[in-house]
């Protein structure tokens, strides 16, 4: 009896080592190849795996990010990334263990996301890091925030929108992707400029908050534009504003709400960062990677097959943009917390 | 159009590469299925980025038909050893281990194996023609139904309570309370965290489940002398898995019914086969003229759960392909692939990328054929598990759960968790108090504080909205209902209108 | 212990976990605690309804007497193995972390089948190292899941 059982064990033993010494292979052959032409480039680092700290499900955006530039990255440095999940917290536990725990070496870095990156210790005072504790490499995409509702609403524009919010203050209900969120802090941003005051609704994730403003379970949804686009194009969204700098050549159609006169540019934004204080030499080549990575036409073709739009700031420019987001968030939290926190 | 992309797909999927990718998916799946501790959605999750190098429809393909196999392979574990292989099915382990402990675990196998082929089938069947109808329904679900569709799922809670209703009712609500710790949702408060950062996100109920469910089942396993398991000899080589038609007529019925259950629980948005297996045995104990028979180990049972598991994979799909909306958080996996294949996940699914879709729906099909068969062999091979001795497995089955259980989050944190929550669940065993309606107000106590709220905002504060909605006032109808029906006060008008010679039990 | 004195216990210990969960209700916004407040009610409520429910019960089965029922289940059960088997899960499930996977994973294998007089000594080294390498083998090199690696990281 035992022995068969143990034959059986023995034998998916023998099929699963197949299985994985197939893929070692796999995985062992491809640094190889671009080895030694990196060599002159940059002799002492990097000689071994990276890891990658995701703070969220694989699957997710921050995992797409992750998979789109690791294959690219490879490449240029010559050596494998390797992707660590640790979801929970929206991303904190991430963070948390990339400030207080990784090494600072240059072979950990994180996929770090805005406005979460931020908000998370803004809102709660147990999360314990912040951006000061991290050197930021890189800002890669950008998704620029929107204004969507159902193919049959009665706002066709965003001036019908804004009137009849303007005039039924509280009435109008806006989800958003949940408190914290990109979403949540553009809509808290948009009603301080026009002075318009919303019903938000927050929901769990961008996907939710969408498909209840494309079944007219609410009025709107505030979203992001590479999520909501497929949607946008096939019809049953119309899609209302956009907060960006200027238009989408996606989106020729629609304005940004700059042009009516509002100073809101927001979207969500996912980059890679490195634990403070990391070598000067791994610090340079990551960046570098980066930099000659954006300049790649294949990549910035897998990019545009994601709908990702690609919004590249590197090292110090980086760090700016955070503490310069850093500085928003808090002012406004400061400004509305007393409805949310007791 | 249809007919030509129907055709294309068919022809596609029928090449030999197709074939052996989608058979190589559906055996992982079995595989992955049939360890506790291992769900198909982080194994789609972690193997996905492997397929990248496939053409899309055939690495799509591979993934869809892995989610079909752990659907069946959940069940074997869940009746071998009283542990799920995937929180699918849970359920299943009511019916299923006791079947077994009869010695029965070739029928039961036998059973479970056919009710999933033919949920599968039915739900594959439901993709290839009327998914553009029923992904509609995907819509009709925002937070005011699904409220709905939680308060209907908690009645379950009450049949589930073999003996004490008051225990059943007890355990549950301890599970609801358990469900509000972490981050509030309306207004991003942690709730009952206690500073610890692990919970924000929640108590992650597949963690629970494993630690409520395989904990005091490995416990139980050696807590007796002289018991030491193999007690019915079964040859595995001779022993008749597949049940007869006689067998199986009587089961016709709460199959169907279940698929048509695990198909519609599928579409609807956030609830997959976690919820579908509780629904659909509940159902099947509702219509069932011996309620009392549930539990101990009765065919219905078995068939009721996995039917309905295997019937979520199509559901979910439905209008994952239609809408690019993910009917279960599976389905929300591989809509992350597709983008990875450059394919945008949407409505164009249908008409611009007809070429991976209609493989992908062909695929699912023949991945439930090549499930039955794969099943089969798989099945008999896993019968020699009832051979191997208590002692040994035991042991076995708390490593699986350490090791699951951390690999879920890749958090330690959640092995403590599932530790506690295995103490409890062997104590709450001792007290003859069940655990399965704390699994169900943990999966629930969420949505239903989530979509609570989000409807009361929506309303503007007016309760009113959740009888405006048609499909809300049916659910919640049906609620009344099953309340109503486990009164004595019900049972006894049942009897009055019933005619008095026809005494119902 | 008697029956009615584990229906106390756990009754007990809910209404205990229900107050703990009050207490931290104050420091929550009315959003945040309506329903958990409306939970915690009815947790204490059933808790209570249980204990009553137990103690009718133990009238009952005073008045009738039945003793051979509960006996029968009780009897077999190995208080002393189960203690010692739940306290070597929490050893496993504590040392995981600091020591890793592959020290402890073996280690809990064998030592439970010594203590449980599982299997021969040549059997018992050869499931224990063979699950180990199996799990690894079957999380890491296929699945690519994490695993505690402790310090082999």
């Amino acid at each position: 009896m035992l022995r068969k059982f143990l034959l059986i064990a023995l034998v998916l033993l023998l099929v699963l080592s197949v299985v994985a010494c197939s893929q070692k292979t796999e995985e062992l052959a491809k640094p190889e190849q671009t080895e030694q032409k990196q060599e002159q480039q940059t002799p002492d680092y990097p000689t071994k795996p990276i890891k990658v700290l995701i703070g969220f499900k694989p699957g997710g955006g921050s995992d797409a990010l992750a998979q789109l530039c690791e294959p690219f990255l490879e490449k240029i440095l010559g050596v494998t990334f390797i992707n660590q999940y640790i979801p929970g917290a929206t991303g904190a536990i991430a963070w948390t263990q990339l400030a207080h725990e990784a090494k600072n070496d240059g072979y950990t870095i994180s996929v770090t996301n805005t406005p979460m990156l931020m908000t998370n210790y803004i809102m709660n005072e147990e999360i314990t890091y912040n951006i000061k504790d991290f050197e930021p490499l890189a800002n890669i995409v950008t998704d620029p925030g929107i204004i969507v509702v159902s193919k049959n609403s009665k706002f066709k524009d965003i001036n019908d929108f804004l009137e009849y919010a303007k005039n039924n203050p509280g009435q109008v209900t806006v989800g958003n992707s949940g408190v914290g969120g990109d979403d949540f802090f553009t809509t808290l941003i948009v009603e301080k400029a026009t002075g318009i005051e919303f019903e938000m609704v927050p929901f769990q994730g961008d996907g939710p908050s969408w498909q209840a403003a494309m079944a007219g379970k609410i009025d709107a949804s505030f979203n992001n534009l590479g999520i909501t686009y497929p949607q946008i194009k096939a019809g049953n969204l119309r899609a209302l504003a956009l907060f960006a700098e200027e238009r989408t050549p996606m989106l020729p159609d629609v304005p940004t709400l700059k042009e009516l006169g509002y100073n809101v540019v927001s979207g969500s934004s996912r980059g890679f960062s490195a634990p403070k204080g990391i070598p000067d030499k791994a610090r340079e080549a990551l960046i570098k990677a980066i930099e000659d990575m954006s300049k790649d036409s294949e990549f910035n073709k897998a990019a545009a097959e994601r709908a990702m739009n690609i919004d590249i700031k590197l090292g110090e420019e980086y760090r700016k943009y955070l503490e310069e987001q850093e500085k928003v968030f808090i002012e406004i939290w400061n400004e509305i917390k007393d409805q949310y926190k007791k | 159009m249809i007919v030509q992309n129907l055709l294309y797909g068919l022809v596609n999927v029928l090449k030999i590469s197709n074939l052996l990718t989608i058979a190589l998916g559906t055996a992982i799946g079995l595989f992955v299925g049939a360890m506790p501790g291992l769900s198909a959605t982080m194994a789609i999750a972690i193997l996905l980025p492997l397929t990248f190098g496939l053409h899309p429809a055939t690495g799509i393909s591979m993934m869809a038909a892995l989610y079909m196999g752990a659907m069946y392979g959940g069940s074997i574990a869940a009746i071998l050893l009283k542990t799920p292989g995937t929180p699918a099915a849970a359920a299943t382990t009511l019916d299923g281990y006791p079947m077994a402990q009869k010695g029965q675990a070739a029928k039961a196998f036998g059973i479970s194996l056919t009710a999933s082929f033919i949920g599968g089938m039915i739900s594959s069947i439901a993709l290839l023609t009327v998914a553009p109808l029923l992904g509609q329904i995907a819509l009709n679900f925002g937070p005011v139904e699904l409220f709905s569709v939680a308060v209907l799922g908690m009645t379950i809670i009450a049949s589930l309570s073999r003996g004490s209703t008051i225990m059943g009712l007890l355990s549950g609500a301890v599970g609801l309370l358990l469900a509000m710790v972490g981050m509030d949702p309306i207004t991003g408060t942690p709730r009952f965290t206690f500073g610890n950062i692990y919970l924000f996100s929640g108590i992650p109920f597949t963690v629970a489940l494993i630690g409520l469910f395989s904990i005091p089942q490995a416990i139980r396993l050696i807590e007796t002398i002289g018991n030491e398991g193999g007690k019915h000899k079964i040859d595995p080589i001779k022993e008749r898995i597949l049940p007869t038609i006689q067998e199986l007529k009587p089961l016709i019925v709460t199959i169907f019914r279940s698929s048509i259950i695990g198909v519609i629980t599928g579409i609807i948005p956030g609830t997959g086969g976690d919820t579908a297996c509780w629904f659909a045995y509940n159902e099947a104990k509702r219509f069932s003229k011996d309620k009392d028979k549930f539990g101990t180990g009765i065919p219905e049972g078995v068939a009721a759960t996995e039917a309905a598991n295997n019937a979520v994979v199509g559901g979910a799909l439905i209008p994952t392909l239609t809408l690019g909306i993910p009917g279960s958080s599976t389905t929300a996996v591989l809509i992350g692939g597709l983008m990875v294949h450059g394919i945008m996940p949407g409505p164009t699914l249908m008409t611009e990328y007809a070429d991976v879709t209609y493989t992908l729906i062909w695929a699912l099909l023949f991945a439930t054929i090549i499930m039955f068969f794969v099943g089969l062999i798989f099945t008999k091979a896993s019968i020699y598990v009832t051979m191997v001795s208590n002692r040994i497995i035991a042991p076995i089955i708390v490593v699986l759960c350490v090791i699951g259980s951390f690999a879920i989050n890749n958090s330690f944190f959640d092995v403590l968790l599932m530790f506690g929550f295995g103490v409890v669940g062997y104590f709450m065993d001792k007290i003859k108090m069940p655990t399965a309606p704390m699994v169900i107000g943990l999966i629930l106590g969420r949505m239903l504080d989530v979509s609570l709220n989000q409807s009361l905002i929506i309303s503007h504060g007016s309760w009113s909205i959740f009888v405006k909605s048609p499909i809300s006032a049916v659910l919640l109808t049906l609620a009344l209902l099953s309340i109503l029906q486990s009164t004595p006060l019900f049972t006894y008008i049942i009897k009055k209108i019933k005619n008095p010679k026809k005494i119902m039990s | 212990m008697s029956d009615f004195l584990k229906y106390i216990a756990a009754a007990l210990l809910a209404i205990l976990l229900s107050i703990i969960f009050y207490i931290k209700t104050f420091s929550l916004p009315p959003e945040g605690y309506q329903f958990p407040r409306l939970l915690i009610a009815v947790v204490i409520l059933l808790s209570i309804a249980m204990v009553i429910e137990a103690y009718f019960k133990l009238i009952k089965n005073a008045k009738k007497n039945v003793k051979t029922e509960k006996n029968k289940t009780e009897k077999n059960v190995n208080s002393l193995r189960v203690f010692i088997f739940g306290l070597l899960i929490g050893l496993y499930v504590f040392t995981i972390k600091p020591v890793g996977y592959f020290i402890v994973t073996p280690l809990y294998l064998a030592v439970v089948y010594l203590y449980l007089k599982s299997t021969s000594i040549r059997n018992i080294v050869l499931i224990s190292l063979g699950f180990t390498i199996f799990v690894y083998l079957l999380f890491v090199k296929f699945l690519h899941l994490p695993i505690p690696m402790g310090f082999f990281s």
